[in-house]
């Protein structure tokens, strides 16, 4: 049963509402896990042996992807 | 090759490239694709080789020079274009991704983390609009996982169509269609960075029981041998549960009579949906504690994709996500932003006087938090790493 002290809600004005579109983040700058960029001259080349080495700026250290190896 | 965004029917009408010049991090590399040498070339270099490419001058002495050295490769003096592909600089400096590209999986394994596993996923189309979002965001290293990412029926194509936007692409699998001809046939044409597979056992009793799946232990041993036959970079992920913890040397010295490197797993996560099941199946015996937890960069450098084109800052903290499908590229910088509140210390971690020795990532011990807490599982208060 509705008690009597209940109103009614007034009818909703319309609001006026502006559709965009979500504002762009940016790339965050630095990454928490600094990257080391190693020096090489502009007339040179470094042959890597295995790019694993190269690749691993890019990995975590807490392993968790190793948790989930099945 | 300067890589331009053509149709995707344009594309997958496109062979792989040779070699792949590429931004990567903070650096600029020289790849063969499935190969593990590499070269690394200064920004100058690359920039060369992205204005030979556009401009149709012929491969220079360096890069003829390099490619002897790193790959015992002889180029010829073509064009850079017909050589190398030229990835071109990402605004958004991812370097990796991994990509269910679906749940289904012909094993039932009990410790699965993926708890309920569907054969489900994107269309061809969503695919390769998914592929492109991560060229576009720097990828070079893909890892394909599923479920059992090669009995997906696009499996092939998109693999194929990874190589052609020049990704250097490693594929985790069970091994149980390495065998087939299609598979080694593919694996031929574009050989895979690496191939990832896993261990259940070193016996068919105890490997077709783990994996529910009778006859699995020998066509797993079929694909081995195929694998050793055609030369592919396999490494062996041994995974240790309750049910095969018996053989957990036997499984090692499967691995080493292949002559393929591997590594030992003990550790169970409860499932993504934070069910505790996985970790009733761990062999405690066996367990080993995680290395201390030294900082991530998940959602910065590399990031996860699930079958739907839902990326999140990884595989275990799934939740906050952005979708690639209906969002694009442009979505990606959220993941920063996610990764940096998913790795505070909140709820049970709150406060915590361990954190420079904790061994769990929070996202990880969220996981374990909603899987029932069980503390000596994932925390030093509870005993773990000590």
């Amino acid at each position: 049963m509705t008690p009597p002290t209940a109103t009614l809600t007034p009818p909703r004005e319309p609001v006026m509402l502006t559709i965009g579109r979500r504002r762009m983040e940016t790339p965050t700058s630095a990454p928490p896990v600094q990257l080391t960029a190693l020096s090489i001259k502009d007339d040179e080349f470094q042959i890597i042996a295995n790019l694993d080495e190269a690749a691993e700026g890019a990995e975590c250290s807490c392993s968790a992807g190793d948790d989930q190896p099945y | 090759m300067t890589e331009t965004n053509t149709s995707a029917e344009r594309l997958t009408t496109k062979t792989a490239p040779r070699l792949v010049a590429s931004p990567f991090l903070a650096q600029y590399l020289l790849v063969q694709p499935g190969l593990a040498a590499g070269v690394r070339i200064p920004e100058v270099r690359y920039e060369e080789l992205r204005a030979s490419g556009a401009e149709g001058r012929s491969v220079p002495d360096w890069l003829t020079d390099a490619a002897r050295e790193a790959w015992g490769t002889e180029l010829p003096s073509s064009p850079v274009g017909d050589i190398v592909l030229v990835r071109e600089r990402s605004r958004y400096g991812y370097g990796k991704a991994s990509w269910e590209i679906n749940l289904g999986c012909d094993y039932d394994c009990e410790f699965c983390y993926l708890g309920e596993k569907r054969f489900e996923g994107l269309d061809w189309a969503g695919k390769q609009t998914l592929l492109q979002t991560l060229r576009d965001a720097g990828v070079l290293w893909l890892q394909i996982t599923g479920g059992e990412a090669l009995i997906d029926r696009e499996f092939g194509a998109a693999y194929e169509y990874a190589h052609q936007l020049g990704m250097m692409v490693q594929v985790s699998s069970n091994g149980s269609s390495l065998r087939k001809q299609p598979i080694r046939d593919l694996f031929a044409r574009h050989r895979p960075y690496r191939l990832t597979l896993s261990v259940y056992g070193a016996t068919a009793e105890t490997y077709d029981k783990v994996t529910r799946n009778r006859g699995a232990f020998n066509r797993f041993l079929m694909g081995l041998d195929a694998a050793r036959e055609d030369r592919l970079p396999v490494r062996l992920n041994v995974i240790v549960s309750d049910d095969n913890a018996h053989e957990t040397d036997a499984m090692v010295r499967l691995a080493k009579s292949y002559g393929f490197p591997h590594q030992v797993f003990t550790n169970m996560s409860p499932t993504i949906d934070g069910e505790a099941n996985p970790l009733a199946t761990q062999a405690l015996g066996h367990l080993k504690a995680r290395s201390i937890f030294t900082g991530c960069n998940a959602g910065h450098t590399f990031f996860h994709v699930n079958p739907h084109g839902i990326a999140s800052i990884c595989k275990v903290g799934r939740d906050p996500s952005v979708n690639l499908i209906t969002e694009g590229v442009e979505a990606l910088p959220r993941l920063g932003v996610i990764a940096e509140s998913l790795q505070l210390r909140t709820g049970g971690c709150s406060g915590c006087t361990k954190v420079g020795t904790c061994r769990t990532c929070r996202p990880l011990a969220r996981l374990y938090q909603e899987a029932g807490d069980r503390r000596e599982l994932y925390c030093q208060h509870g005993g773990y790493g000590s």
